[in-house]
């Protein structure tokens, strides 16, 4: 999955920060890992490189995950503060969350997320 | 070859580009059918399951045996339904089901886009969809679709060169269209023209990027010649400045005839000074704003004076110091 650099924490496998910039820079040349660089963006294939984000879990805990792909848009859209469970961030209108509707679970735009509705992880927004 | 319409011969002609012309069939009317028909449970009165359908067949790797089946949807007054999508769905579960060793991935490509139903079914089937649904109504144009389209093969292509496996469980492949396509929204809202040309591929740009690439970079020289005025900044980046707009990014000219010498002023009284006392006043220091009025473009220098690009052979200085020291 793709990813916003305005929600990204990157480590590597052994817990060290990764600056995104140095990476997209480190490997700009290698045209088999950029898999497309254009006036949208670039898009970089992570699989291989032992690269995880940190996901805040409810209760404060840092969970790392594993990133298979990064991208950098020229153009993103504009960027919403948002206050889910204990922690204030900011998000790019186009980020989608999971939220519980009823017994299903949809996806919302996080521009279009409203107070009170509650995300699959449990966590209520505010 | 024949085509139906205008968009299958663009979207057919991106497919050749990219992956070559031997790999890819467009046809019309197609009866497809499973690759094993021995199977007890395809045994029918009609044979074993067929379909006959418009499709793209692109041959992605001749050892991994890869096909990636493109239907393409032309609609003039409405957008693609999820039956659409959904016998999509079926025609790529039967083909898979039914290979010997032959894998099928499928896409759907509609010039008009797709009602919302559509996403559930091609997430849950692995289909990827062109444009993407984003939640929110964005109308994409037919010239966005088809570069959606060129992009998701340009990547597709890149990434059969590492493990794809996971690309062939749901719902992968949909989050992968996804992922590549989904950010042509910023583009659109982001008002790019072409006054602004970010140096790299002389791509359209935007004031906002403009002030992103100059920012707090620092003033290494100022050149003329008869139709630019170029300032090379720090990092290796350049703004040059013409009338037919604004050039900016990483400097990619290999050689530059700057001997001209811009007419220079400063201040209220457009005092006349030589470009040598000019540079000297600019040279060396950052620059903290920026601001385009159409005719001329202005950059903020070190919170110490104004640089205006008034044309490709005059510039005009505001100093800060000097203007506060006449005004009333």
């Amino acid at each position: 999955m793709g990813f916003l650099k305005d929600s990204l924490v990157l480590i590597n496998s052994n817990g060290e920060e990764i600056d995104i910039d140095i990476l997209l820079n480190k490997y700009k040349n290698d045209t088999k890992r950029v898999l497309v660089n254009d006036e949208i963006g670039v898009v970089l294939y992570t699989a291989d490189l032992d690269i995880f984000t940190l996901d805040v879990t409810p209760n404060g805990y840092l969970v790392p995950k594993k990133v298979n792909q990064i991208k950098r848009t020229r153009f993103g859209t504009s960027v919403i503060r948002l206050q889910i469970g204990s922690k204030v961030a900011s998000y790019a209108a186009d980020t989608i969350f999971r939220v519980k509707k009823d017994d299903y679970i949809i996806k919302i735009r996080a521009d279009k997320i409203k107070k009170g509705m509650i995300l699959e992880s449990g966590e209520k927004v505010y | 070859m024949k085509f139906k319409n205008e968009f299958e011969e663009i979207i057919y002609n991106i497919a050749v580009d990219i992956f070559g012309n031997k790999n890819i069939k467009n046809e019309h009317n197609k009866v497809i059918h499973i690759e094993n028909k021995s199977a007890y449970s395809t045994v029918s009165f009609s044979g074993p399951p067929k379909k006959e359908v418009d499709v793209l067949s692109i041959n992605l790797d001749g050892n991994l045996n890869i096909n990636l089946l493109v239907s393409c949807k032309e609609f003039s007054q409405s957008k693609a339904e999820p039956s659409h999508v959904q016998e999509w769905c079926s025609v790529i579960n039967t083909m898979n089901k039914h290979s010997l060793d032959s894998k099928y991935i499928g896409l759907v490509i509609s010039s008009s886009g797709f009602t919302s139903g559509c996403e559930a079914w091609a997430s849950s089937d692995n289909i990827g969809l062109i444009p993407p649904i984003k939640g929110a109504k964005i109308s994409f144009e037919k010239e966005h679709i088809t570069s959606m389209f060129k992009r998701f093969c340009t990547a597709l292509l890149k990434r059969l060169e590492f493990p794809i496996d996971d690309l062939l469980n749901e719902p992968n492949l949909f989050d992968f269209c996804y992922s590549i396509t989904s950010d042509f929204e910023g583009i659109i809202d982001a008002d790019i023209s072409s006054r602004y040309k970010f140096t790299d591929l002389d791509w359209n740009s935007n004031f906002s990027e403009l002030v992103s690439s100059v920012f707090d970079k620092k003033i290494e020289s100022i050149s003329c010649n008869q139709s630019t005025i170029t300032l090379s900044l720090s990092g290796g980046h350049i703004l040059e400045y013409s009338y037919e707009g604004v050039r900016f990014g990483i400097d990619n000219t290999e050689f530059r005839e700057n001997k001209g010498i811009p007419e220079c002023t400063k201040g209220v009284e457009n005092e006349i000074i030589s470009f040598e006392e000019a540079k000297s006043l600019i040279l060396g220091k950052r620059i903290t704003s920026a601001a385009d009025f159409q005719t001329y473009i202005e950059f903020g220098i070190n919170n110490e004076l104004n640089l205006a690009l008034l044309s490709p052979n005059r510039l005009h200085l505001m100093i800060f110091d000097e203007f506060n020291s006449v005004a009333p």
